[in-house]
């Protein structure tokens, strides 16, 4: 069964970029304009992986990745937050967070997919 | 954790240290037969430097053995074609000698978050006898009687006694305490270290002060895994 990946972004650009990129590659792809709208897509459909957009409207890429850090339904997704700026400390706080990467946007193709496969090694089979 | 560094020297050896005061076991070995020859056993995650990879091919050989390893290669070349190689040919990750230390303890724990510590499981016990932990009650015994400890004490002595003799960054133990507040400072720790100290009366003692630093178990205090280990 195609494993389903949630997308939180509010650039709507980002989301069919990605969207694009991981079906071909044979995701389901669900989608959130923002975070608030992430946490309800994630209580709707059983999602294997997210891919969160640090900046967001009403609640960022962090906030939440704590809150699904802090359920028990939820803790063990594998994140992988999207950001433009690579500072490394918002990156450290990133990962402290619990954001297991990191992809600096513009991203390319390969590398992505190349990071969304190693994360999904890093789930228990 | 524990933690295999299969890479050259001397630049092993400054992450060695740097890792060890972050409370994590380190092995080395100086060259991949070596490395190889250790992994099937190793219980934690395994650095690889590129420099003694034979090629990308070498990691794919390891990945399909030890699907549960956490594989981490460590590569000057951080191109997206070789990042992409590596990725591909089974790494979790691939980091820099050039990344700052912060940033690399941070990449490290989101790898090893993913796999079980065998150090959250069972119990602890100092040397003496004195202090036992349980961890999945989450009880403490001074001398065999149930210590009342908040939620914040117990976490600190659980981690600062199960690496003994290592001298524990304030701000490594700040993490193992975090809670969702932001605006815990250091000081936090030490306020917490003194109310454990009190609660543990002669053996408080044991909770040495390293001056600019943190805190460490005072080495003569070996948990009971650690013995184990060395039999």
């Amino acid at each position: 069964m195609a494993k389903k990946i949630l997308i939180a972004d509010d650039d709507v650009s980002v989301r069919d970029i990605l969207r694009m990129m991981l079906e071909e590659d044979g995701y389901e792809v669900i989608e959130a304009k923002d975070g608030q709208e992430g946490w309800e897509k994630l209580e709707q459909n059983k999602i294997d992986m997210g891919i969160f957009d640090l900046n967001m409207p009403r609640l960022d890429g962090l906030q939440l990745t704590k809150r699904i850090r802090l359920d028990s339904r939820f803790m063990e997704l594998p994140i992988l937050m999207l950001t433009i700026r690579a500072l490394v400390v918002e990156q450290i706080r990133g990962y402290n967070r619990g954001a297991d990467e990191y992809v600096t946007k513009p991203f390319e193709r390969e590398v992505l997919l190349a990071r969304v496969k190693a994360l999904e090694r890093r789930l228990p089979s | 954790m524990e933690i295999l560094i299969a890479g050259p020297e001397p630049l092993g050896k400054i992450w060695e240290e740097s890792f060890a005061s972050r409370g994590w076991k380190i092995s080395r070995s100086a060259d991949f037969k070596s490395a190889l020859a250790l992994l099937p056993k190793f219980p934690g995650a395994v650095i690889v430097f590129e420099s003694l990879l034979p090629d990308a091919l070498s990691l794919n050989l390891i990945r399909e053995k030890e699907t549960r390893l956490s594989l981490l290669v460590s590569s000057r070349l951080q191109n997206s074609a070789r990042l992409i190689e590596l990725l591909n040919a089974g790494a979790d990750d691939v980091i820099s000698p050039d990344m700052p230390a912060e940033l690399l303890s941070a990449k490290l724990e989101a790898v090893f978050r993913r796999f079980v510590k065998p150090e959250s499981i069972g119990t602890l016990k100092s040397q003496d006898g004195k202090i036992e932990i349980d961890r999945l009650k989450r009880e403490v015994l001074l001398d065999k009687k149930i210590l009342d400890l908040t939620k914040t004490e117990f976490d600190l002595l659980a981690f600062i006694l199960e690496r003994p003799g290592i001298a524990l960054e304030r701000r490594t133990l700040l993490q193992t305490i975090r809670t969702d507040s932001d605006s815990i400072q250091s000081s936090t720790v030490d306020k917490h270290i003194e109310a454990l100290r009190k609660k543990l009366g002669e053996s408080g003692s044991c909770i040495r002060t390293v001056h600019g630093v943190g805190y460490a178990w005072e080495i003569g205090t070996v948990p009971n895994s650690v013995q184990r280990r060395k039999k």
